[in-house]
């Protein structure tokens, strides 16, 4: 999408209206830049910085800068996956109890990982995981399926032909099944903190129904082969 | 006796430079080397006591944690430890408790208190979150430890609100009995004072209802009984309870402590109503009525220790923390002589202590949550020398060698022959030479060098290299140099540099004769005294290190420097050594290794000088 020539410089900057409307969009002329948001770059003294890191802070003295979204942080313990997880779980734009379900969760889950760690012995102590954080990702990444099944019709009748996913497929796969796996396979009066962390933990021991869903649709996927040459892209 | 061996591990492995005592690095050594101490155990003893008996804790335990083994724990508090210490209890598997100011105030009052004189009440204030109902629990658990008798009330509050079932009393008319938190309370109380129950005796005789009766003279356990099996009648049993007790130590039997908390509930507003719809008042229910006289400060034998608190109270803002705001006119009257104790939030060090004890039980886990403001006793396993130096290094004093990579499997700087050719490269030369001058320039008398280097990779030639330049280009400055090796396996991997650390310490001692300002011997006095047959170079090999592996090391090397002398000593020789003082060198070597063999003479020897 061509974008339209803009003033480049801050004081003549017109309203940015594309060409073609587009389904997701910003309002922002092109000529504005992003948010930096890491601290560590900004204590770098100046000898240190690479030649693009250099243009980058001349460009950042005459080019406006865009409004920081208020789910960007420069804090240490922001993870861009718990994020985007805390965000899927947000029902009716209510971000603070999922965010305070989420903390509730890792809490949760260092917890019983400690539990277990402290009544270990001194042998079994080394395999025992106690960082949620570490359990979270490997849990989500144990639960990405590789391939995955795309409807496509031909001659009248729809096939289930496998198709590749793209990376940001599968991590959304990974979490949407682990939410609706906790919200819907699971008693009612268990609070959403102790079933996530069960999941969570069976996950990251590749046991659990998770697990078995991304199995069967990886078998379904090999099952339908033959189809594969329906796929054109 | 295994607490003051690691005391005195952790204390000489400090680095303080100038009290380089040997006697101390050995005796550090072969403790180490008897009884594998962890690194890990060293932050127990600061944030730890091993004193588990409260009477014992005094202001020198303030700050830190001590331990409530599990069962007494069950036994004690089977009631009244906040929820949050107890998920922690569950994780940990301890039960650690932080000696605090308060608590300590509160044990003074105590010891101090005399029995023939009305009940010492003191009075937990302060804002929510500051440890109130664990200072409560501490005092607790001293008084069950000297065999008071405690009547513990976990949360008054419980009483006045979210109450099923209120019964009329059939004892009063217009009050209310509230069965089940009657009921909950004397079984938690029978855990709690099992012994207690057994010994002492109902004074007179009660009917509960118009069957059941306990006669006089029964144990009050039977009375705790009645209550539990008839709930109906279990607030009736808990008012005998408190009258009894109430009676029974004014007579000197045994010590009475009533601990309750959240007081302010007792005078107040309920949120319980009538059928009539009507509101109760809490001196209409008689679970609050019995304890409000037994928080009355009209009996003598015991003490009354209460606490504030805003969380569950009814109809009090959030701010409300002074005990007026929360007790409002009638309980402050009631409660009226007593004795009040703030507990605020942790100090700094008291932070420190809780910092710590949570990074030892690993529970702050984000790798980035280890870093603490303070200073925490855990750092990152250090990978350079220089991460133990103190000292601050001037920019301009550092020379990076970018030619070698640090470690590696290829391309470090492992030989000789390497380290040598690296000085013969102009440009580092001029580049050593650049700073060596800076400094130079900087002496008002400038007495001699001091040169250390590493034997075991290129740096010896380097050091060697370096040496001959110094005596180039400063031929009236005395030069001493040190040559390192690394330590033998018996001192644990993980124990990589506190050898070095011991060395340094006595590098330190020795050199101190011309370090020193209030001293006037020279660097060059110190190497002629050293150098006793003249200008010579002597090697004199020896390392601080534990006796078993020395003897191997000695005999080893004296070997390895029989069998390739020319290889090593190249630059040794270009200086001006002679053959026959070498040979009387390694003879004296092999005799000192025999020493070690033999075991006589374990005393430090001097660290190699090699001077010129």
């Amino acid at each position: 999408m061509a974008a339209p020539s803009t003033a480049g410089v801050a004081g003549r900057l017109r309203a940015w209206v594309p060409r073609l409307m587009q389904v997701r969009w910003s309002r922002y002329n092109p000529s504005y830049l992003e948010p930096e948001v890491n601290k560590e770059l900004y204590q770098k003294p100046l000898e240190e910085l690479t030649e693009e890191e250099r243009e980058q802070r001349e460009l950042k003295a005459v080019r406006p800068i865009k409004a920081a979204p208020p789910t960007l942080s420069s804090s240490l313990f922001s993870d861009p996956m718990i994020s985007k997880f805390t965000n899927m779980m947000m029902k009716g734009g209510n971000k603070v109890l999922a965010r305070s379900l989420m903390t509730q969760t890792l809490e949760t889950i260092k917890r019983k990982q400690l539990e277990k760690y402290h009544k270990a012995p001194e042998n079994e102590k080394e395999t025992i995981e106690c960082n949620p954080y570490v359990i979270f990702h490997q849990a989500l990444k144990n639960c990405q399926p590789i391939i995955g099944l795309s409807n496509i019709t031909k001659g009248g009748k729809t096939y289930q032909v496998p198709v590749p996913l793209k990376d940001n497929r599968k991590r959304f796969l990974a979490m949407k099944w682990m939410i609706t796996e906790c919200r819907e396979n699971k008693h009612r009066r268990t609070f959403m903190p102790e079933k996530l962390s069960q999941e969570l933990l069976l996950a990251f021991n590749n046991e659990g129904p998770i697990i078995k869903k991304k199995h069967t649709l990886h078998k379904m996927a090999e099952a339908n082969r033959a189809y594969a040459h329906f796929r054109w892209w | 006796m295994l607490r003051t061996l690691k005391g005195l591990s952790c204390l000489s492995l400090k680095l303080d430079h100038g009290h380089g005592l040997p006697t101390a690095g050995r005796a550090c050594l072969s403790s180490v080397a008897n009884q594998d101490v962890p690194s890990l155990e060293q932050p127990r003893v600061v944030f730890h006591t091993s004193e588990s008996d409260p009477a014992k804790h005094s202001e020198q335990h303030e700050g830190r944690h001590y331990n409530i083994a599990l069962q007494e724990l069950r036994v004690l508090f089977p009631h009244g430890l906040p929820y949050r210490f107890q998920q922690q209890v569950q994780t940990f598997n301890e039960a650690r408790v932080m000696v605090r100011k308060p608590a300590l105030e509160l044990f003074g009052y105590l010891r101090s208190s005399n029995l023939a004189h009305p009940a010492v009440s003191p009075r937990g204030d302060g804002e929510r979150g500051t440890g109130k109902t664990m200072t409560l629990c501490h005092v607790i658990h001293y008084c069950s430890r000297q065999g008071w008798l405690v009547l513990h009330i976990p949360d008054a509050h419980l009483w006045v609100k979210n109450c099923r079932e209120l019964l009329q009393s059939s004892y009063h008319k217009d009050r209310l009995d509230q069965p089940l938190q009657a009921s909950a309370w004397l079984k938690n109380f029978k855990i709690s004072n099992e012994p207690f129950l057994r010994e002492i005796k109902t004074q007179k005789r009660y009917m509960w209802g118009k069957r059941e009766s306990t006669e006089e003279g029964r144990p009050l356990g039977e009375v705790v009984e009645q209550g539990l099996a008839r709930v109906r009648s279990a607030s009736d049993a808990v008012g005998v309870v408190l009258k009894e007790l109430k009676q029974q130590s004014q007579r000197g039997a045994f010590r009475l402590l009533v601990a309750v908390d959240g007081v302010n509930a007792l005078w107040g507003r309920t949120t319980l109503r009538k059928e009539d719809k009507s509101p109760v008042s809490p001196e209409e229910l008689t679970l609050v009525h019995n304890l409000r006289k037994m928080v009355r400060n009209d009996w003598s034998g015991g003490a009354i220790v209460t606490t504030l608190s805003q969380t569950g109270s009814l109809f009090k803002p959030s701010s409300a923390y002074l005990p007026q705001e929360l007790l409002g006119k009638e309980g402050f009257d009631a409660l009226d002589p007593f004795v009040p104790i703030l507990v605020s939030n942790y100090s700094p060090r008291e932070f420190e202590s809780c910092y710590g004890y949570y990074l030892e039980r690993r529970w702050l886990q984000h790798e980035k949550g280890g870093a603490a403001p303070g200073g925490c006793q855990d750092h990152p396993s250090p990978r350079l020398w220089s991460d133990y130096l103190n000292v601050p290094l001037h920019p301009k004093s550092l020379y990076v060698i970018r030619q070698y990579l640090h470690d590696g499997d290829c391309g470090c700087l492992e030989a000789f022959g390497q380290g040598e050719s690296l000085l013969q490269d102009p440009t580092c030369l001029e580049e050593l030479e650049d700073r060596l001058h800076f400094y130079v320039e900087e002496c008002d008398c400038l007495q001699g060098f001091q040169v250390l280097c590493d034997l075991h990779n290129g740096f010896s030639g380097v050091g060697a290299k370096v040496t001959e330049l110094l005596h180039d280009e400063y031929s009236g400055k005395g030069i001493l140099s040190w040559g390192l090796t690394p330590a033998m396996s018996n001192v644990g991997a993980s124990l990589n540099y506190h050898s070095s650390a011991v060395l340094a310490a006595a590098l330190d001692t020795l050199t101190a004769p011309y370090r020193l300002w209030s001293c006037q011997g020279s660097l060059v006095h110190f190497a002629d005294s050293l150098t006793f047959c003249g200008r010579k170079s002597i090697p004199v090999l020896a390392a601080l290190q534990a006796c078993p592996g020395l003897q191997q090391l000695l005999s080893g090397l004296c070997q390895d420097l029989q069998a390739r002398p020319v290889r090593r000593c190249s630059s040794f020789f270009t200086a001006g050594v002679e053959q026959d003082d070498f040979q009387e060198a390694l003879e004296e070597l092999r005799t000192l290794s025999q020493c070690y063999e033999t075991g006589f003479g374990a005393d430090e020897s001097e660290d190699e000088a090699d001077s010129d």
